[in-house]
Order: C-alpha cells, then structure tokens, then sequence
C-alpha cells in the first residue's frame, strides 16, 4: 500500500521523537513544498504520523462546515501528489499542465485552510490512492474528474450549510474554482476521446452534472461526498450533523 | 444563512443578467446558422450546451419568483457593444453587419469570456442573499463550468481550440482567472484601460482597475487570504463589488429593476 500523507502544518505536527517534517524533507532531499513521493512516503510515512488521530467533524458548526472543506481539499491535495509523482505512460503535455496548475492551486486553498483552522481536523490525514487503480491515461483522466464533480458538488453542498456570510464567502471562493476545475478536467477527456471539434464536446457541463431542468450543478450532502471518497482514506474520519 | 433576507431582487438581477447572456449565445449561434459565424463544431457544441442551460436557469428562476417574476426583457434593449458603440460588434457577425473576419470570433469568445467570469462573481456576490435556495447556489457551479470552457475556447494560439496536440493553456487564458505577468486579462482587450470606450475598460469592471499587480483590483481585494502567505490568485473567485457589477450590466443595457 502506498500511503499518501498530506505533509503537517507546522503547529501541528505528529512525530517521533528527533525526528520533524523538516528533517524528513530534507533527508529526502525534497524541500518543503516539493513533490512527495508515494514510493518515500510507503518507507516513511508510518514514522511520521499517529495513525490513530481522527478527524471529527460537527456539521451543525460553520467550524466543522470548513473543516470538512479542509478534509476535501486535503483528499485533492494527496491525489495529484501521487498521480503528479507516479504519472502515467502517454502523458500529454497540456494534462500535466493541467495537473501542475490544479496542484498549485489546491495547495494554496489547503494553505488557507491550514492557517484559518489551527485547532481543526488533522493536517496530515491520509490516504491510499493505490486502492484507485491509475494505471494508465484514461483511468486517471476519469478518477480526477470525477473527484472533481465529487468535490465541487460537495463544496455547494457546504455552502447550503454555512451559517455565517464569513463561511459562506469563503468557501464559495474556493468552490467555483472546483467547478472551473471540474469543467477543465472533463474537457481534457473530451479532447482524448477526439471530440476537440466534434459536436460531442460537451462533457464540461453534461447532464450527469448539470440538471437540465434547473441548469444548476448537482450538489452533494457531506455524507454522500464522504461515502464516495471513504474507500480511499486512511485517517478514521467521524461525522456529526451529517 | 440565519437571517431571513427579501432575496427576490438578487434573483431578479441575476434573472435580468441570464436573460442577456442567453441572447448574446443565441445570436453568436445565429450567426453560426448563417454563415457569418464560423465556429467549429466543438466551439459551436460548447456554446449550444451553454445556451441550454442558461436557458433552464432562467425557466427555473421565473419559477422561484413565482408572480414577482418580470415580463421577459427586450433584447432589443441590450447592447452588445458594451456602450462603447464598435469594439464589440464584431463579436456577432451578422449583428455587426460585417462579413465573417478572423477576428470575429476572437471578438465573440472574448466578450463571452467576460460574461463568463463576470456571471462567477456576480452569483458569488449574491450569495449570502440568495444562499436559502439550491438552485441558486448550483447556478454559481454551473457558472464556474461554463467561464472554464468559454476560457479554453480562448485558450489555444492564435484563439485556436485546445486540441490532443496543444501543448498549455495561452497565458493569462487558462481555465481559471489569475495572475500572470501581473496582468489579470490578456492584451487582446484592446485599448487603455483609462479610457471609457475600450474592451480594456469594460474587462476592467470585471477584473478589477487597471488588472495589474501594481494596481489591486477590487474583485482581487483577497479579503479573506490577504496576509497568508503567498496563496495563488487563481485558487480563488473573488465576488465582485456591487458598484462594479452594476456599472457592467449598465453597459450592456440591464438594470436592477
């Protein structure tokens, strides 16, 4: 199993004794905002986070309703890392560009989070993105634009939920730039699948995510997003108010 | 939300921009249908597929305002040169009068560009007011869909498609809104950004004065993130001010009533 971590904020940090983040990046030679790679991870990985920490969630709080906000942008955030690092044969250059920008931008929306919720969920939850299958091109083109509709769709979610205009605000930032994602994503399959001028070139807003009746992106509760993205998280993950 | 908020003016405000939005896709396919626009027929799947939807977004938003819902407004009244009287003729063919150009759908996909992102930040601004009803709150994800496409459209050189062989998103027109180079809009809205009757200056009410690192827009004020580090500007939508958004509808001949 590789397990992919999401590196720890620097307030929170789960470590052996002696042994920081800092110094593992840099016995890794990888430098704090470098690529972790799954293959170090599997071999250090289990020394450098308390498995057993939980993240607990209260939905009826607009805390927890960010706080499932950060679970989500941790879960993307640990996905490119390990398809970003493991890659896939065929690769063409606007996906990884594609990758790199949705990568950076994901690592700032966990940024903020991280510095906005110093006594939230943990930092460093994980996951095993193995358990996915992303052997070659059109698997990982699926997988992250499906997460993509998943994660979109759970962030308007959240926004039903927010109580304060503050929250509200912020999330909603953060969820169009999903969507925009969302859209980017499904339109590189389009082009895989030759639809680049082809009438079939729809997919950025099809009907399996827009409803036709309202023209509105479907929406998912926290439960519902939670039980999709479950099989891939390692970090025991509790839900109230769900 | 907590409060209870009249949230019938904001629907209908985002009624009104829909309403434009769906005629300036109609006519640009019209144009299509006579030749005088030549999409391909991605480019022309993309903005039928956008036509629709906005279309249902306004059946449903009639439905929400139930007998407060306006009689339908009169295209005729909008302006698709954005008060400006030319820059944005071009855009619709036939409407411009003017035969099929290379630059005419440059022209289309950029003003489509900026209903795009406008119609993200617009939404996004409304929010907090219209947060009680979920169609509303998934117009803003549609949104954001839509402003990616019309972006990628844009996107390849030369305003060339993205294709299996494009090798990055053009600067400054990747599917998300950001930085680069300290601009936020492309050169290709032309004119000074000081002067009133340019395409610089009408992006410039949705991207903020100026669009220039040195001169911080409004609509990339960063209220929240300001201070945390060195966050990326695409990794977040900004709502736009109601001042800037109201200014920009005007333009085009919508207005809140």
């Amino acid at each position: 199993m590789r397990d992919v971590q999401t590196p720890l904020a620097p307030d929170s940090e789960h470590t052996r004794p002696g042994t920081t983040r800092r110094d593992f990046l840099r016995l890794a030679g990888l430098g704090g905002a470098a690529l972790l790679l799954p293959s170090v991870l599997t071999a250090c990985s289990e020394d450098l986070v308390d498995p057993r920490l939980p993240a607990n969630i209260d939905l009826t709080t607009d805390a927890g309703v960010r706080n499932f906000a950060y679970l989500l942008v941790q879960y993307q955030w640990g996905f490119y890392q390990y398809v970003t690092a493991l890659g896939y044969p065929g690769m063409r250059a606007l996906e990884s560009r594609t990758y790199s920008e949705i990568t950076s931008q994901v690592t700032s929306q966990r940024s903020l989070f991280a510095a906005i919720l110093p006594d939230g969920i943990p930092s460093a939850m994980r996951f095993d993105f193995d358990k996915l299958g992303l052997l070659d091109r059109s698997r990982v083109l699926e997988y992250a634009a499906e997460l993509a509709d998943t994660v979109e769709a759970a962030f308007h979610g959240l926004l039903l939920r927010a109580r304060s205009a503050e929250t509200l605000t912020l999330l909603a930032k953060i969820a169009s730039v999903q969507s925009r994602q969302a859209a980017a994503l499904r339109d590189l399959r389009d082009i895989a699948a030759g639809n680049a001028n082809s009438a079939q070139r729809v997919a950025f807003a099809a009907d399996d995510v827009v409803s036709p009746q309202t023209g509105s992106v479907r929406i998912l509760t926290p439960a519902d997003a939670l039980e999709r993205l479950r099989p891939y998280i390692i970090t025991t993950v509790s839900l109230r108010g769900a | 939300m907590d409060s209870p908020i009249d949230a019938r003016p904001s629907i209908l405000m985002i009624l009104r921009f829909k309403e434009l939005t769906v005629e300036f896709y109609g006519r640009g396919l019209d144009a299509y249908a006579s030749g005088a626009q030549a999409f391909t027929a991605g480019e022309h799947a993309v903005v039928a597929q956008i036509r629709r939807q906005e279309q249902a977004q306004i059946a449903e938003l009639r439905r929400v305002l139930g007998s407060a819902a306006p009689a339908a407004a009169d295209p005729s009244t909008f302006d698709f040169t954005a008060g400006t009287g030319a820059p944005f003729v071009g855009a619709l063919g036939a409407e411009g009068g003017a035969p099929y150009t290379g630059a005419l759908k440059k022209e289309f996909f950029k003003l489509a560009q900026l209903f795009g992102d406008f119609g993200v930040r617009f939404l996004k601004a409304l929010l907090p007011v219209v947060a009680a009803h979920e169609a509303a709150v998934g117009m803003h994800g549609t949104q954001g869909r839509h402003a990616a496409i019309l972006r990628s459209m844009r996107s390849g050189a030369g305003n060339t498609p993205l294709t299996e062989s494009s090798t990055d998103y053009t600067s400054l027109i990747a599917p998300w809104v950001g930085l680069v180079s300290g601009r936020i809009f492309d050169t290709a809205f032309t004119g000074a950004a000081d002067n009133a009757s340019t395409q610089a200056y009408i992006a410039t009410l949705v991207y903020g004065v100026a669009g220039t690192a040195s001169a911080p827009s409004k609509s990339e004020a960063n209220q929240v993130q300001e201070g945390i580090g060195s966050l990326k500007a695409d990794a977040f939508d900004e709502p736009i001010d109601t001042e800037s958004a109201l200014a920009f509808l005007a333009r085009f001949g919508v207005s809140p009533a």
